[in-house]
């Protein structure tokens, strides 16, 4: 099983939240927005090669944007073993916290 | 400042590009680019976002280029920087800053000052290329904005402009959206009592549209202003509606006195506004019949605008076909077989390529010489820092010791010099700012587009990344040290500081060899600049430097009606000067050499056989008055030079240069030859020739590198009224005085206005200074070049009298032991001394072998030297050794001083 830190498994629900519609300015823009979380784009970019590199999720360059100095976006979406990950490592958070009610009483 | 749209600075852009991997470039930027101008509607000032940018750039460049390797594995470390945020970044530098100065302020200063020297150097010469070069024209679009120009060098033309013929026939492209028509003319300007002569542009309508750009205020001028017989508009300049107006914005609708005519204003452009080059107070309408135009006189620009889809090549395409349509349209002026024979063809050019053309080598060599500068400064800093680092070696080797991680070790190192590099990057902004100040308000060389120099976003980022990179590669060089030195080798060592590591050594002795092969290319570099300096100061302009003042003499056509008139004006004004004391000889010229470009004409040379579809001969004219060549000092070889009755009647005298002799007339006599411009009907008849009367040396004409070309002068009076005859309106008076011009001015001014009070008396130059500003590019480059390695020379010394001071103090002890055995002080400076000359070898054949290179870059700014000038070479050499050899005598010597009882005890 492959280990997935914290920001990976949060570019990896943004990826699975866009549903295929994903790029790297879009999940920035995504994560500060729903946790607030500032990614910088180095940051982002090495995890994207990463978790590509660990076969979790796949590329497609799109076509030409103009509003982008005419540049293409990569399209980034789940693989198999991508949204397996992201599927187990919920499952794991969820029955961690809901088999523990006394953790979950000062929250 | 140019309005710059939502993408980021460029020049980051290219150099992240060439730091990525092909694969994920083009999305990474797009990615980048996007988040910048979402930081930029949210209404970010742009400096922040740009430095914002140039900072995740540098990060993402360093991602890309250090971590490579360990890209599959997670570090905590990355996770860190993940959520870590620019200020949080800042922070923490502050905080290293002030630790520094406070522990060791003598360090932290020496090393920040050399770095602001190295980094003031290299910001200016940056913003430089940055506001003339780099930054987009301040036009709509501007990468689309092309200028059109002929070629047809089977007549020996290189580049040459439009004609309304051909403007007319391009406007038809369908690759070009539009194409623009401009013209300088210079006005007399008549506000309240005074005229005043100013730098106007004729344009056509679609000038304006071409540009993109609207007026400050009212309207641009219209088509119906353009045409012929349509009402007198002028668009004004905001300097002028400054100046004149102070701004009211009544401005509109009053009329103006040009050239004793009535025009009305209709519009005021922005402050930035003009053909980047050719600045401009007015824009006049350019009236154009269609159904009569000019089509082969090629004096006209031509701004064009590339359609949407279409490149260069594709436009230059169809431009040379619609050229091969001019002789369909006007048989009687331009045929097929002439195209042919000239190879003539139409093209384009980027407008800023036009702009900037020239200054584009000049500028770029500047920008390598101060970044060579820097390298320098870069040297002597790792220099001290390795000093530092060796004197904390056990500091760091404890920590280790103590259990502290390599990489907590790395980021103190690296936090320091970064902090370091942060210093001098102030510093380097504060000196780049002062050089800006001076260089824009003098502007030597008249650069285009020089109005933009100043700290923009794109300069301070510039600057960020200077101290990033430094930052890094000090901080990496300082941390390998620490690394490299074993725990219990720095414990032995800092132990027992007698001997120096053997690769400690190496180090900082590559560090010197490498700073002084950099000092030697650039000392060769400003020497063959000083060579050709030297050089043109050497070339004999044709005319003399000396005692000669000339200034310029408008008319006004409404007081001055006609020939006779101005003509006479012109005798009472020469009579008047010759009157002031001082003053030996007075002559007039339509336009002066090295200033004024020359009319160049389709001109009749009698003998001369003009093959069939071919052109007749162009050649450089000017029309004089009596006492130009005496005043101005060009020798008459043959015959007689102008008379006063020359330009009082129709006496045909003409006379040519000895190139012109040269190509048209090499045997025989060339005196009584005949020579005419070509009128509209051909042929000029025998009423309208001009027959030579003299030959004249040659003079440097256009500027000082170019060989002599043909030159032929006419006398100003006229047969009939021919097309492109003198404008008798307008001269420039040459003044020949027995000692220094200058103090003749005033009075010179009193006489000529002693006649007439309200003709414009304009641009007063001496001779000498017509060839200062032909040679200004060059010494603009030279004082620069000259400056820069005099500052890496001074770096350079600095930095091996450091070293060999070092190393000769660490040597203290083996020395008292030498002397202790019987070796005298000389022996011991010369070992010294030896060990010195023996790295500054090494460095000076580094330093030739990259000098020989480097300098062919240089070819085309060179002139009356070889880019391999032995000379040059020998002089530097020794200048370089020598240095080399009195940085390593000096601490050699008081070495040797030192008595044996104390060197032996030295620790």
């Amino acid at each position: 099983m492959t280990y997935v830190g914290e920001l990976e498994q949060m570019v990896l629900w943004a990826v699975h939240h866009l549903a295929g519609e994903g790029y790297g300015a879009k999940v920035i823009a995504m994560l500060e927005e729903r946790v607030g979380r500032r990614v910088t784009p180095g940051a982002l970019f090495t995890t994207v090669d990463r978790l590509e590199a660990k076969g979790l999720v796949t590329s497609r360059l799109a076509d030409p944007d103009p509003v982008r100095g005419g540049r293409r976006k990569r399209y980034l979406a789940l693989t198999d073993s991508g949204f397996e990950i992201l599927r187990t490592t919920r499952a794991d958070w969820l029955r961690l916290w809901e088999g523990s009610p006394i953790a979950t009483e000062g929250l | 400042m140019s309005p710059r749209g939502g993408s980021p600075p460029r020049w980051i852009e290219r150099l992240l590009a060439v730091c990525l991997p092909r694969e994920s470039r083009e999305s990474i930027l797009g990615d980048l680019s996007e988040l910048y101008s979402a930081r930029i509607q949210e209404g970010r000032p742009s400096p922040v976002v740009g430095v914002w940018y140039g900072w995740h750039a540098a990060r993402v460049a360093l991602a890309y280029t250090l971590g490579g390797r360990r890209r599959p594995r997670i570090s905590s470390q990355e996770k860190a920087g993940a959520t870590r945020t620019l200020g949080k970044d800042l922070g923490h530098a502050a905080a290293q800053v002030r630790r520094l100065i406070r522990h060791s302020p003598g360090f932290t200063g020496v090393v920040a000052a050399t770095l602001a020297v190295g980094m003031g150097a290299s910001i200016a010469a940056f913003s430089l290329v940055d506001a003339v070069l780099l930054e987009p024209l301040p036009f709509r679009d501007p990468d689309r904005l092309v200028s059109l120009w002929h070629s047809a060098p089977g007549m020996g033309i290189e580049d040459f402009w439009q004609s309304e013929g051909s403007y007319l026939i391009y406007r038809e492209a369908r690759t070009l959206d539009d194409v623009g028509l401009y013209s300088e003319e210079k006005v007399t300007l008549s506000l309240d009592a005074s005229p005043s002569r100013i730098q106007a542009m004729r344009v056509t309508a679609s000038f304006f549209t071409v540009l993109g750009v609207s007026p400050r205020l009212g309207r641009p001028l219209n088509e119906a202003e353009t045409a012929v017989g349509g009402p007198n508009s002028v668009v004004i300049s905001h300097d002028l509606w400054s100046i004149r107006f102070g701004r009211s914005t009544n401005v509109l609708g009053r009329s103006l006195h040009i050239d004793g005519e009535s025009w009305t204003v209709v519009g005021v452009m922005p402050r930035w506004f003009s053909i980047p080059g050719m600045p401009a107070e007015l824009w006049l309408p350019y009236r154009i019949d269609p159904a009569d135009p000019q089509v082969a006189s090629f004096s006209h620009r031509a701004v064009a605008r590339l359609g949407v889809g279409y490149d260069q090549a594709t436009a230059d395409r169809e431009l040379d076909r619609l050229l091969h349509t001019l002789p369909e349209l006007y048989p009687d002026m331009v045929s097929h077989g002439m195209l042919e024979d000239a190879e003539w063809r139409a093209y384009s050019r980027s407008l800023r390529h036009d702009a900037v053309g020239n200054v584009r080598r000049p500028l770029w060599l500047i920008l390598a010489a101060m970044t060579l500068v820097l390298l320098i400064a870069c040297g002597n800093a790792a220099n001290l820092i390795l000093v530092r680092a060796h004197a904390r070696g056990k500091e760091m080797a404890v920590r280790l010791a103590i259990g502290a991680r390599t990489a907590s070790v790395r980021a103190i190192v690296l936090a320091e010099t970064l902090a370091l590099a942060a210093l001098g990057g102030a510093g380097g902004l504060c000196l780049a700012w002062i050089g800006m100040r001076a260089l824009r308000l003098s502007n030597p060389i008249e650069l285009p587009l020089i109005r933009n120099v100043g700290l923009d976003p794109t300069v301070v980022a510039y600057t960020a990344l200077l101290v990033v990179v430094a930052g890094l590669a000090l901080g990496e060089m300082a941390h390998r040290r620490h690394r490299s030195s074993s725990l219990i080798c720095s414990l032995r060592e800092g132990g027992r500081s007698g001997e120096l590591g053997a690769r400690r050594q190496r180090l900082r002795q590559a560090l010197v060899v490498a700073q002084i092969a950099i000092s030697l290319v650039m000392l060769v570099g400003s020497g063959l600049m000083y060579r050709t300096f030297r050089a043109l100061n050497g070339v004999d302009p044709g005319f003399s430097r000396e005692e000669v003042l000339t200034f310029r003499l408008a008319l006004p056509s409404l007081r001055y009606p006609d020939r006779a008139a101005a003509s006479r004006y012109f005798e009472e004004v020469a009579d008047a000067i010759a009157a002031v004391p001082g003053v030996v000889d007075v002559g007039g010229v339509s336009t002066l050499p090295l200033q004024d470009i020359p009319s160049v004409v389709v001109t009749f040379v009698e003998g001369h056989v003009t093959p069939a579809d071919e052109m007749p001969p162009t050649i450089r004219t000017r029309h004089a008055r009596e006492g130009f060549f005496r005043s101005m000092g060009i020798p008459l070889l043959r015959g007689r030079a102008f008379e006063r009755r020359d330009a009082e009647e129709w006496t045909g005298a003409a006379v040519v240069s000895r190139a012109f002799v040269d190509r048209y007339w090499p045997n025989g006599d060339p005196i009584g030859k005949g020579v005419a411009p070509y009128n509209d009907d051909g042929i000029p008849g025998d009423r309208e020739l001009y027959r030579v009367v003299g030959v004249v040396d040659d003079v440097r004409d256009t500027s000082l590198t170019e060989e002599p070309e043909p030159l032929v002068y006419y006398s100003m009076a006229v047969p009939v009224s021919l097309p492109g005859g003198p404008e008798p309106w307008n001269l420039a008076i040459t003044v020949r005085t027995q000692s220094r011009p200058e103090a003749l001015l005033e009075p010179i001014r009193q006489a000529v206005w002693a006649l007439d009070r309200d003709i414009p008396f304009v641009l007063p130059r001496t001779t000498a200074a017509l060839v200062g500003e032909a040679m200004a590019v060059t010494s603009f480059v030279t004082y620069l070049l000259l400056g820069g390695a005099i500052v890496a020379l001074l770096l350079g010394t600095v930095g091996m009298y450091g070293v060999v001071s070092y190393i000769v103090s660490h040597r203290t002890s083996e020395i008292g032991v030498r002397m202790a055995l019987g070796a005298d002080a000389g022996a011991v400076q010369q070992m010294v001394v030896r060990d010195g000359l023996l790295m500054g070898s090494l460095g000076v054949v580094i330093g030739v072998g990259s000098a020989l290179f480097l300098t062919k870059l240089m070819g085309a700014l060179l002139f009356g030297v070889s880019p391999l000038d032995g000379a040059t070479y020998a002089v530097v050499t020794t200048v370089m050794l020598s240095t080399v050899a009195l940085a390593s005598w000096v601490p050699a010597r008081r070495a040797s001083r030192v008595p044996p009882t104390e060197a032996l005890r030295h620790e």
